[in-house]
């Protein structure tokens, strides 16, 4: 916690020495803004993202960003955000992004920094909530308890919009980058829930390198997007000796340093959207593949499984009024494609009610169907309903 | 019988002049006007369109594009229908994607015309929208 403010102060710092000699600009160069949001949840049964089997008011983002524009297609900007959903984030303030970007021409642009990553068509800013129809955006493509590795990518990234006139616009980026993934994460928590494992104690990624595509086709409204990302990862963890016998050491200790080895990670997306009027659908696929081997650290990693995992959603908005927006999506998230049962997807029909207060603040009430238990955690009586609802409410507010 | 006739037009005609007039003023209710810097050619309804969705942002003659609006005017949703093809909503949101991700300023915004038209006249690669009835000197007008 220390850590984050102290890096906080001195990026804040940081940022107030760089634009001060540029204050009699500042109306028109500098721009800060920010968002807070404050949501709450409630399950039928069992817990999802959060302690939801009872209710939880732990789900909140907020960020503050500054961005200083040169006029001369340079810029630089950072944002400062904290997040609370459940055990991940606990409100601790860190850096979601700070880089500096140079646009040569429209059609070829440079970054250098700590990004978002642009996969997807809402994925680059899932945590400013004003921007969506939905409270919980479609797990199947935007799990909420892993976000944090779609953020904080430290790299490079090159960039464009090729307009190509009667054929339409084409934006790519392409990326190498780190993954900065703490311990105290949602990725670290997924580890833990899914693995077996007791505590995540050192997590390395890879070299991330990812790709994106949009096409804006000359038919207006429609966009078209396919993106892929490739990475690996060794995460150490301690776990429970199954075989753990007190009066016996030929069993080994209590515990056991395990590792998590992930190779070969592809992970590719697919989006459709059209927007008539008032009117948005929209639908976008995700493909994962990769080889993991849990082993005895120490030891050879043995064989690898590979699994692959498709997963996909189908939405539809409307806005009826300037302060009334209604959506409607079905989600499937699948673990293994080559499995079944219950504990190996999770169906979401999801109905949402927005409400645009003022220009800047928004409400919002859902009501989720859900079929499945992949991603879930037990309720509080200790069981797991395969069949379940959940509802939620949030409220946001950005300048 | 003839009066009679030429009555029933008149009053037919000034029903269907009622009913089409707003939509004709609606056509011709908001101009785009650009700094005097901005190259002529490059000035076209597609390009408007590119510009205020985010995907232009430099002038063919490489100046930064610098985009105004007047969103809280009678006109502002009339210039989305008839150039951007978005609604107010998604307007809004298009911009605020690209700000909150620090990929461009959110367009600089006016309440009042006439500070709108001084902006546009007085700095380089500025581009905007007004009511016809303005009749701004000294920028580019969209033909």
């Amino acid at each position: 916690m220390r850590n984050y403010l102290i890096k906080s102060l001195w990026l804040i710092s940081l940022m107030l020495i760089f634009i001060s000699p540029f204050n009699g600009f500042a109306e028109q160069n500098v721009r800060i803004h920010g968002f807070v949001s404050q949501g709450y949840l409630k399950s039928s049964s069992n817990n999802f993202l959060a302690e939801t089997d009872k209710g939880t008011f732990q789900y909140n983002d907020m960020g503050l960003n500054f961005q200083y524009f040169t006029g001369d297609k340079v810029s630089i900007g950072a944002q400062l955000g904290a997040r609370d959903l459940g055990d991940v984030g606990n409100d601790k303030v860190g850096v979601n992004w700070v880089y500096g970007d140079y646009k040569w021409r429209d059609w070829l642009g440079f970054r250098a920094g700590i990004m978002k990553a642009s996969s997807t068509l809402y994925g680059e800013n899932r945590d400013v909530d004003s921007l969506h129809t939905w409270i919980i955006m479609p797990q199947s493509l935007y799990n909420e308890q892993q976000r944090d590795a779609s953020q904080g990518l430290k790299g490079i990234s090159l960039y464009g919009n090729i307009d190509m006139a009667s054929m339409g616009m084409l934006k790519y980026d392409l990326r190498m980058a780190d993954l900065q993934v703490g311990l105290d994460s949602g990725t670290a928590q997924t580890i833990i829930a899914s693995g077996g494992v007791s505590s995540v104690t050192d997590i390395s990624f890879d070299t991330l390198y990812a790709w994106s595509l949009r096409w804006k086709a000359p038919i207006d409204g429609l966009q078209v997007g396919a993106d892929g990302a490739m990475t690996g990862g060794l995460f150490q963890a301690i776990s429970p000796n199954p075989y753990y016998d007190p009066t016996n050491p030929l069993f080994g200790p209590e515990t056991l340093n395990i590792s998590i080895d992930t190779k070969e990670v592809l992970s590719t997306s697919y989006s459709l959207e059209y927007v008539y009027r008032d009117l948005i659908l929209t639908t976008e696929w995700s493909i994962s593949d990769q080889k993991v081997a849990y082993y005895v650290t120490g030891t050879p990693p043995g064989s690898y499984t590979k699994t692959k995992a498709t997963s996909y959603y189908f939405s539809a908005s409307y806005r009826f009024l300037d302060w009334l927006e209604m959506g409607t999506y079905y989600s499937k998230s699948v673990a293994d494609d080559d499995e079944r049962g219950p504990d190996n997807e999770l169906k979401d029909i999801c109905l949402t009610t927005r409400f645009d207060i003022t220009d800047n603040m928004t409400f919002k009430l859902e009501a989720h169907s859900m079929k499945g238990t992949y991603g879930v955690s037990a309720g509080d009586d200790g069981s797991l309903d395969d069949s379940w609802n959940l509802f939620g409410a949030k409220v946001s507010y950005n300048f | 019988m003839n009066m009679k006739h030429s009555f029933k037009t008149i009053i037919l005609s000034l029903f269907v002049f009622g009913l089409i007039s707003p939509l004709w003023a609606m056509a011709e209710d908001v101009i785009v006007i650009a700094n005097k810097s901005v190259p002529q050619s490059s000035l076209d309804a597609d390009i408007v369109k590119k510009i205020y969705v985010g995907d232009i942002s430099i002038w063919p003659d490489n100046t930064t594009v610098v985009v105004t609006i007047m969103d809280k005017s009678d006109f502002h949703e009339d210039f989305l229908t008839k150039y951007v093809s978005k609604s107010k909503s998604q307007f809004k949101a298009t911009w605020k994607n690209i700000m909150f991700s620090g990929k461009g300023p959110y367009p600089k915004q006016f309440d009042n015309v006439d500070d709108l038209i001084k902006f546009v006249t007085n700095t380089t690669g500025a581009i905007g929208y007004v009511n016809a009835s303005a009749s701004p000197a000294d920028v580019i007008v969209l033909k």
